[in-house]
């Protein structure tokens, strides 16, 4: 089976036609293992040859990984024609500035699209059925592997996309994609909490005091006050640092420790009859309907845009990360990567060019509050003194008073040192996966 | 339902078949087919890297170790029996909260409506208008405690003597109650409607005799209004209460607490999960066996009462 | 309430000296009392929407505190200079329509045939087809969304995406038209028609010159109920959408999870008042045709006497 890499439209019908074959074959396996069968490969049981190694393999930090490459699934030609578009972007609902597209639509002269998921599993699914044309997608680092092995994601020719060079150096090598074969990072946030003082009347020095920080969710004082991301890792890894808060796996295989965490979250419930959200952090805890929210960086960042009266209630917001006292902490990224059937490949390398240039990064970041990992960012620095051009446009400068910031939301800014202490998520084997969605579902069922 | 009158539809016989047909036929392959997709996704397999669902559509390759851990699981004391009675729970109370709020507003429309009865009608139909999900949004905001505003509800609750402190909808035990209320503001116009249509059936002179027969206008209601109604108040039941089974939407809206989660939930859940698809379908089929029971029991009463009519 | 003393009983036909007496001594006579609970239950099913259009009025940002009157949020729909401008919501309203007209015709259609087929056919499998059409009026959305997102995306191959919704939405929508013309149909009786064969009409041209002009109500019933169940599908609209398919509850739920602003409320309200306007016309229409035609009964209560 040959594709001619110049030629997308053609994969999407060889993809279909792959569908079809191994439903006649009464395979139904929809992945690689069916393309391999198509192709004439048994895919079985006995391990494939070199070259279409399809297992999957997560990188860590101790052991990264360069991802495999497949001959059928070969980047772009250099120096082909741009396609006419319309660029069609599948991301999150409002995890992308408008005005940042309407310049590259203008740069280009082509339609952007913009296209929402409401979770990452249910854009797999649909992504993985085949039944979307989607030109860029922003797959969380744990689907990264799993994509290239499903030959779902094109490898990137990096001659179209310089501004890498942009990027903190440690960006432009992750452990998940050594050489950014697959992708490259979008977004960089931590894990933290965010509370209002006057529902949780508590300064950060108080949290850091703790114990445990992570003991502040724990208490009936807060009840009906209090949510977590609508996340089982996130939700779990939670449960795990109440427990220990400095030596925890997030990756770990052990039932007895899953179970452990569930029964904190159980616990968590009965006390203060927690919240799963989506928004609670960015949106609940700036609103003032929670008092203390698991919480991304980011989301907390963009908080005095949520208040009803910034001038009032964004000076009450704070944030909290753990790992900056030597307790444990999540920190991540998230990615770009190009789909196989990309209708156009060669406009979809642009745009993660244009969004690479500093001056489109961080302008999106003003607007999204989510930052970049660019060397023209100094997170020393970049608080107070904006960047060029963009003074007075970040979320921070949000209606603070005159000549000031939000100072409570520094803490927020991420700094490569970040990546050496916190911990990270990746990508877990199926069944150990499965150990943790059976263990957040039994949560969820508020037994 | 007229009985049939041999001749005309013995000499064209194919007709009214072939009206039915395309209906039918749509049905068929839109609403049964898809059915035994989930039992193939239920009784199927996961592929090794995505863990996406291989359906298995020839039953002789069915697996049946997802479909009775799960069934066994709604069987013991789990997550998933506690969400299966919590919504019976739910479902129970808010059927009754629709018939005692909704029956004299049918009741009373049916019967003194007079000339208002089309605009009392509209207004009954008029929430059809408005988006499920902005009308529980509605009612979120209505309800959100916030530290300098209690909320327009707890405002006016804080007027009367019985309120002091702001009540936190949203937790507790409250919260039972607020996912409740958003159940019955959201069904009950579907419950109303039947029940209104069987009321406007009943013929009056049937409630006139029997006052004449000295039955006072209590007994009347008793003995010949209510019985008479019976169908109305289980149609309305049973379409309003089998939706509701599936419902994860409003308590999602109304509190997002794993404490008042439902069935709909957990399949919810279990379908956007990373390979639990045939866990979510599993629930699915078990959840479709219950409603399916509950439907035919209704249905048989529905032609036990025709026959006794008849009669 | 000044309503009730106009709300006569209706089995009031002469003044009946116990009326009085009835007042006290039985519960559900009282008009009074069941009026002032209809009202009341009027009043709590419309007070939360009005509040909700109220906010689509708002001048900030909240949808929990009024602070003063604006048409920004109508703007941030339309007007790409505003502030708030959002370009999804003008297209999350037009798919929102054009699922809804796409499916009004086609649901009606085949549910049309449907319910007169079962009405009249009574020959073997007319029972099994008359069963089988109750089940999707009673199936909950997210079985009917994931089996038929399960069966397209692994069997049919169908795309998701404004196809895909549009069987959803008739399939889900189906079976109201066969209950809503089964009613009418009901009424109506088989006289007419039979008549009509008598006379050596054929069931084709009875169907045409009899039957459908005695069921336009229905049929018109039968548009506006697709139209509402379509319009508000939330689930089903969901599960079947993958890209350029984002409808207006969708967009609801999604920001109600995404921390949303009065737009939202502002885009339900243009919905509600094109619907109301449409169900004006409509009734207009109805009343100016049951003149005519002199057949009672009026299409809201054609709407209302959904009996299953």
């Amino acid at each position: 089976m040959v594709f001619h890499p110049r030629d997308p439209a053609h994969r999407g019908v060889s993809r279909r036609d792959f569908l079809r074959r191994s439903l006649a074959a009464g395979v139904a396996l929809p992945t690689s293992a069916a393309i391999l069968a198509a192709c004439g490969d048994d895919g079985g049981t006995t391990p494939p040859p070199e070259e279409d190694d399809n297992t999957v393999r997560f990188g860590t930090l101790e052991n990264p990984v360069t991802l495999q490459t497949y001959d059928d699934n070969p980047p772009i030609d250099s120096n082909l024609e741009r396609e006419a578009g319309p660029l069609v972007i599948y991301n999150w609902e409002l995890y992308m500035w408008k005005r940042v597209l309407k310049d590259f639509a203008k740069k280009y002269g082509v339609e952007v699209k913009y296209e929402t998921f409401y979770n990452m599993e249910q854009a797999i699914q649909k992504f993985q059925s085949g039944e979307v044309d989607v030109d860029v997608f922003f797959p969380t680092i744990d689907y990264v592997p799993k994509l290239a092995a499903g030959k779902l994601i094109q490898p990137l020719n990096h001659d179209y996309i310089p501004n890498i060079k942009n990027l903190w150096p440690a960006m432009q090598d992750p452990y998940y994609d050594q050489g950014s074969q697959y992708t490259v990072p979008y977004t960089i946030y931590h894990t933290g909490m965010a509370w209002r003082t006057d529902i949780v009347p508590m300064e950060v020095e108080d949290v850091a005091a703790m114990s445990n920080p992570y003991e502040i969710y724990w208490n009936a004082d807060y009840a009906g006050k209090v949510g977590i991301y609508d996340a089982y890792r996130e939700a779990l890894s939670l449960g795990m640092y109440r427990d220990l808060a400095d030596q925890t796996d997030l990756n770990t295989s052990d039932p007895a420790v899953i179970d452990t965490a569930k029964e904190r979250l159980i616990e968590l419930n009965d006390l203060v009859g927690v919240k799963t959200t989506i928004d609670g952090a960015y949106a609940g805890v700036p609103e003032g309907k929670f008092g203390l929210h698991q919480s991304w960086s980011g989301d907390i960042q963009a908080g005095p845009w949520y208040t009803s009266d910034p001038k009032k209630e964004a000076g009450l917001l704070r944030y909290y990360w753990p790992a900056r006292d030597g307790f444990g902490g999540t920190i991540d990224n998230d990615t770009y990567a190009i789909p196989t059937n990309a209708k156009n490949p060669v406009l979809a390398h642009l745009f993660l060019d244009f969004m690479m240039d500093e001056f489109n990064a961080i302008k999106n970041w003003t607007w999204v509050g989510y930052q970049v990992p660019f060397n023209a960012v100094n997170p020393e620095t970049i608080f107070e003194e904006s960047y060029p051009g963009l003074e007075g446009w970040f979320v921070w400068d949000y209606e603070a008073p005159a000549g000031s910031h939000w100072d409570n939301l520094k803490s927020t800014i991420v700094t490569e040192e970040d990546f050496d202490i916190g911990k990270r998520a990746i990508g877990l084997d199926v069944n150990v996966d499965g150990l943790w969605q059976d263990a957040y579902a039994e949560f969820k069922a508020g037994a | 339902m007229p009985t049939p009158t041999g001749g005309i539809v013995g000499q064209r016989r194919w007709y009214y078949p072939a009206l039915a047909a395309p209906g039918i036929l749509w049905l068929l392959l839109l609403f049964i087919l898809p059915f035994y997709a989930i039992a193939a996704v239920a009784f199927g397999g996961r592929d090794p890297i995505f863990a996406l669902p291989i359906p298995a559509w020839n039953p002789l390759e069915w697996q049946y170790e997802t479909f009775s851990t799960t069934a066994g699981e709604l069987f013991s004391s789990s997550g998933l029996q506690a969400q299966f009675l919590r919504t019976l729970a739910y479902v129970a109370v808010s059927v009754a909260i629709c018939l005692v709020v909704g029956y004299p507003v049918a009741y009373y429309i049916a019967r003194y409506g007079g000339r208002l009865k089309i605009l009392l009608l509209t207004l009954m139909i008029a929430p059809f208008w408005m988006s499920y999900l902005m009308r529980m949004l509605a009612w979120v905001n209505l309800l959100a405690v916030k530290p300098e505003d209690p909320g327009l509800f707890n405002r006016l609750l804080l007027l009367t003597p019985f309120v002091n402190d702001p009540v936190n909808w949203s937790s507790g035990r409250v919260s039972h109650m607020t996912v409740i209320l958003g159940l019955v503001y959201g069904y009950i116009p579907f419950f109303i409607l039947p029940l209104y249509a069987a009321l406007d059936r009943i013929d009056t002179s049937q409630l006139e005799a029997s006052r004449d027969m000295g039955a006072s206008p209590a007994s009347t209601f008793w003995r010949v209004t209510l019985p008479l109604s019976k169908q109305g108040i289980l149609a309305g039941a049973v379409i309003i209460t089998l939706p509701m089974f599936g419902d994860y939407y409003t308590p999602n809206l109304m509190t997002a607490s794993p404490e008042n989660t439902m069935m709909g939930n957990a399949i919810d859940l279990a379908l956007q999960g990373q390979g639990r698809q045939p866990q979510g379908a599993a629930i699915t089929l078990l959840l479709s066996a219950f409603i399916g029971a509950l439907m035919i029991y209704y249905l048989v009463s529905v032609s036990r009462a025709a026959k006794e009519a008849q009669r | 309430m000044t309503t009730a003393e106009a709300t006569l009983p209706r089995e009031a036909a002469s003044p009946r000296v116990g009326r009085l007496r009835s007042f006290f001594s039985n519960p559900w006579g009282k008009p009074r009392l069941l009026s002032v609970w209809t009202w009341l239950y009027i009043i709590w099913t419309i007070a939360p929407v009005l509040i909700a259009v109220q906010f689509s009025f708002n001048d900030g940002r909240s949808r929990s505190t009024f602070q003063g009157f604006s048409l920004q949020w109508y703007e941030s729909i339309w007007n790409e200079a505003s502030l708030n401008f959002d370009d999804t919501l003008l297209p999350a309203l037009t798919q929102s329509l054009k699922l809804a007209l796409l499916t009004m015709p086609i649901a009606t259609a085949l549910g049309v045939g449907l319910a007169i087929g079962l009405a009249r056919w009574r020959g073997r499998g007319s029972g099994a087809a008359n069963f089988l059409m109750l089940f999707p009026l009673v199936t909950p959305e997210i079985v009917m969304g994931a089996s038929m997102f399960l069966i397209f995306s692994n069997l049919y191959h169908v795309k998701l995406g404004t196809g895909a919704q549009l069987l959803g939405h008739v399939t889900f929508s189906l079976s109201y038209v066969v209950i809503v013309t089964r009613g009418r149909l009901f009424a109506i009786g088989r006289d007419y028609e039979e008549a009509a064969m008598d006379l050596g009409a054929s069931p084709a041209g009875a169907l045409k010159r009899i039957l459908l002009p005695l069921l336009a109500p229905a049929v018109l019933s039968s548009f506006f109920i697709v139209f509402a169940i379509s319009i508000d599908d939330f689930v089903i609209s969901q599960f079947l959408c993958a890209q350029d398919c984002t409808t207006i509850p969708i967009k609801i739920y999604s920001a109600a999870r995404n921390a949303g602003n009065p737009s939202l409320n502002a885009l339900a309200t243009i919905m509600m008042m094109l619907s109301l306007l449409s169900i004006t016309v409509a009734v207009l229409i109805l009343r100016w045709f049951n003149r005519r035609q002199g057949t009672g009964r009026s299409a809201v209560e054609d709407f209302a006497r959904f009996e299953i």
